[in-house]
């Protein structure tokens, strides 16, 4: 480790700074996946590289590779990547920063004239944003590791409609080769890959800590179309023990899970438990018993046991409430996802880096789903280094101050010029 | 002696079911084709039966039975219904009316007092979101502004909508008193109960001392915020579907206790929403918002039910650190009619030999207007099946019967 090195935040402040003219839509910014708005940030993201000397490619899926060769051109590389596309209207920091931070440690190592030991790859993902754009999980960074399905080509994009591959086509990728199960990156030719991205919650700025360091990305069990059934009646007419009461069923089974998950909390699991849609049917009326309450339901947690223990709860709930209100629960079909643990020699390596530079972390689960699960699952050792954050994100109000984005950049910096060395 | 035509009334109800059919159910839309069909059809056989039939400014109708020159007493009901409704809900006490009327006129009993049967306009809120449009028009308390509300399907004025049907919005407007309430001994309405108490309780008809009031939010609305599931742990999260849920089911534990203990105060969430444009599974809800009502005769536990919402709603908001708006409190209070109309109706009961149930009504109707103005009011309620505003909606005649006997006998003896 070369004591002068740090990485240029300079550079990675200019940057934020285009991105964000570039893709302020009024609001906040928008980069459509495979729309105009990543187009543009990864054309700036080639520039810079193209100036600072750095190997570039990319491949089936249009992901952009950006590589300072190492010592050892044979070598497993480090990746250190994320996705550049946002929500709508949303913040400039969410995805891009670790794309930036991986540049700002690539830059910061090129100006002390360091040559790493393996290569290091700074990877700009596509469309992670799968709230936004197409609703399936990191396509992407499936896509480099050869693991996006067939089928998942034909997703289409929420606001216009249009296929995944229909746009990949257009922005220059390789379905043919995506179908094939083409691969770019896998556990053969990668170190670790690592991604650093805001919290995207509040605990790193309540707890007055600039960065952490991800234990893994919970597995969730969700219920996107789950329904009680009761009967539409009149509210002044119809006496209590006639009633059949979706509205209040719905309201006592999120309730009560609600207070089952504090008391699981307070045992010390951890987990998220949220009812994120509830509507009363079409039916409904000021004047009307409910008839009809659709719901979702979506419970993460690191460890499957919590998650399991509260559909455990959830379901005899539902019995329990079915039989005395009269109601049916009709659950809908179940999805879920597995957790992906980070792998144990990265944090342990993110652990070192963050005590050698004295910089303050916290050892934290990750909330939300990222790229790194992605490459977790597809057994290449991942890791995750989260920045503080103000005001959550996916959405215009998401902040981020330079400073935690320049010791976290720091940790990565240091993790990549020391890894497996 | 008969002192009521049944058949008329059976008559009545046909033509109604057949001429403002709109499967499933009828459609008589208030101010609108459906009502002035069944408003017609009224003036057609209560003119056929040789009752004086008369119009006012707010197109209620009047058949009236002449008798002694004192304080008239008045019955009837509305003729709208909800969308694809029952044929009972309304009609029925019309329908008991115009029989009373007709076998009055055609017996040619001497009356201590004018009967007159009344269709009135436009009670069904669904369709003009005001109370008892036509009852409080004829008694000069519909506030001019009402004037100005629209139908909720079709976006035009009431005015409008009154022009459309002959009546004359600005004798409305000027406030014009068609009944004065010291012209008028009592009001009774006859009305399908809507609920499953008499069916329950193997009663054909109900006295009906007081009409539940109460507290109603039309439009109470949790803010919170939207956050990643997953990025905002339970202290964070500012979660308005788990106020909601807070809320809501604290309010039910008491209503259960009230219930339980055989007390009239009930809450009901008539709708529940989170924001359709906003809310996606992944995200906490940060808005939610929906209906409140509460409703009962029992005032002390109205005032209890009241506190516990503030309660609760205060609990949520520093659990959840979110902000609930209630809105505005449109509920009126409840009504405790005529004691002294209600121990006729109950002697006369008796004395005909009719067992009649005891029950409060849970839902509002033209009777409050006419309680509110200050006539002596009394209600009724005849026994329905598969409750009210809906398609299945089904009455017995020979329920209706024994309403028309008690009506009948307060006409000639009250």
């Amino acid at each position: 480790m070369i004591p002068n090195l740090s990485p240029d935040i300079d550079l990675a402040t200019r940057l934020f700074d285009e991105l964000r003219e570039r893709s302020f839509d009024g609001v906040g910014v928008t980069r459509e996946a495979f729309g105009p708005g990543e187009a543009m940030a990864h054309a700036v993201m080639r520039r810079e590289a193209d100036a600072l000397g750095l190997e570039i490619s990319t491949d089936v899926a249009m992901n952009l590779y950006m590589t300072l060769p190492g010592a050892d051109r044979d070598a497993k590389r480090v990746v250190l990547g994320s996705h550049l596309d946002s929500v709508p209207q949303g913040g400039n920091f969410d995805g891009a920063a670790g794309v930036l931070a991986g540049l700002a440690a690539v830059a910061g190592m090129r100006r002390a004239g360091f040559t790493p030991a393996r290569d290091i790859t700074v990877m700009a993902i596509r469309a992670e944003e799968a709230g936004a754009w197409f609703p399936t999980s990191y396509p992407g960074s499936r896509a480099s590791l050869g693991r996006l399905k067939p089928e998942e080509l034909a997703v289409k994009r929420q606001d216009n409609g249009r296929t995944l591959e229909a746009m990949l086509l257009e922005a220059g990728g390789d379905s043919d080769a995506i179908r094939r199960g083409v691969r770019v990156l896998g556990p053969e030719n990668v170190a670790a890959y690592l991604e650093l991205h805001i919290e995207q919650g509040p605990v790193l700025d309540a707890e007055a800590i600039p960065v952490g360091i991800v234990t893994g990305i919970p597995g969730g069990r969700r219920l996107r179309k789950a329904r009680v059934l009761g009967e539409y009646s009149h509210s002044g007419a119809v006496p209590r023990r006639f009633r059949r009461d979706a509205a209040i069923a719905a309201a006592e089974l999120a309730h009560r899970l609600d207070e089952f998950w504090g008391a699981l909390e307070r045992g010390g699991r951890a987990l998220v438990c949220t009812f994120c849609e509830m509507a009363t049917g079409p039916q409904s009326g000021f004047t009307k018993i409910s008839g009809e309450v659709n719901f979702s339901l979506d419970v993460r947690s690191l460890d499957p046991a919590d998650r399991d223990a509260m559909f455990a709860e959830l379901h005899r709930l539902v019995a329990e409430i079915s039989a005395r209100r009269g109601v049916t629960f009709d659950l809908g079909p179940e999805t879920s996802s597995t957790a992906s643990p980070m792998d144990a020699g990265v944090i342990a390596a993110l652990k070192h880096s963050a005590e050698a530079l004295k910089i303050p972390h916290k050892v934290m689960a990750s909330g939300g789903g990222h790229d790194a699960a992605a490459f977790a699952q597809a057994g290449v050792p991942a890791g995750m280094v989260f920045v503080r954050n103000q005001n959550g994100s996916h959405n215009p109000r998401e902040a981020m101050r330079i400073e935690d984005f320049a010791a976290a950049t720091a940790v990565v910096t240091h993790f990549a010029a020391t890894f497996g060395t | 002696m008969m002192l009521f035509d049944l058949d008329l009334a059976e008559r009545f109800l046909a033509r109604l079911a057949a001429e403002t059919a709109d499967s499933p159910g009828v459609t008589r839309d208030a101010f609108g084709a459906g009502e002035q069909r069944a408003h017609a059809i009224a003036a057609e056989l209560a003119g056929s039966a040789g009752l004086a039939v008369m119009r006012d400014f707010a197109g209620n109708l009047y058949a009236t039975v002449p008798g002694d020159d004192a304080p008239a007493l008045v019955s009837g009901s509305h003729l709208d219904s909800v969308r694809h409704g029952g044929n009972f809900d309304g009609a029925a006490g019309f329908a008991a009316a115009l029989a009373v009327a007709a076998g009055l006129a055609r017996a040619g009993t001497k009356l201590p007092r004018p009967f007159v049967a009344m269709a009135t306009r436009a009670e069904e809120t669904v369709w003009f979101p005001i109370s008892f449009c036509g009852a409080r028009a004829a008694l000069g308390r519909l506030p001019a502004a009402a004037l100005d509300t629209t139908r909720s399907d079709t976006g035009r004025t009431l005015a409008s909508h009154m022009e459309d049907c002959g009546a004359d919005p600005e004798a409305v407007r000027a406030g014009r008193l068609q009944l004065d309430p010291r012209s008028l001994r009592a009001f009774i309405e006859i009305h399908i109960e809507q609920g499953p108490v008499l069916v329950e309780a193997d009663r054909p008809i109900a006295l009906v001392p007081a009409i539940a009031g109460g507290p109603r939010f039309r439009n109470a609305r949790i803010a919170g915020s939207y956050a990643h599931v997953g990025s905002a742990p339970l202290p964070s999260r500012h979660d308005a579907v788990a106020a909601f849920a807070d809320v809501t089911h604290g309010l039910n534990e008491l209503f259960r206790e009230f219930s339980d203990a055989g007390r009239h105060a009930m809450a009901t969430i008539g709708v529940v929403s989170t924001d359709p444009e906003m809310a996606a599974w992944s995200k906490v809800a940060g808005q939610c918002r929906f209906t409140l009502d509460l409703r009962g005769t029992d005032l002390d536990a109205l005032t209890a039910l009241r506190r516990r919402l503030m309660d609760l709603v205060e609990e949520a908001e520093a659990t959840w650190g979110v902000k609930i708006d209630l809105g505005e409190d449109t509920g009126p209070q409840p009504g405790f009619l005529d004691a002294a109309i209600h121990a006729r109706l109950r002697a006369a009961a008796a004395q005909l030999g009719i067992a009649a149930h005891t029950m409060p009504s849970g839902s509002g109707h033209d009777a409050l207007a006419f309680h509110h103005a200050g006539v002596p009011t009394g209600f009724i309620f005849v026994r329905s099946h598969n409750g009210g505003h809906n398609p299945d909606e089904a009455m017995d005649l020979s329920d209706l019967e024994p309403a028309c006997r008690l009506l009948s006998h307060m006409a000639t003896t009250l």
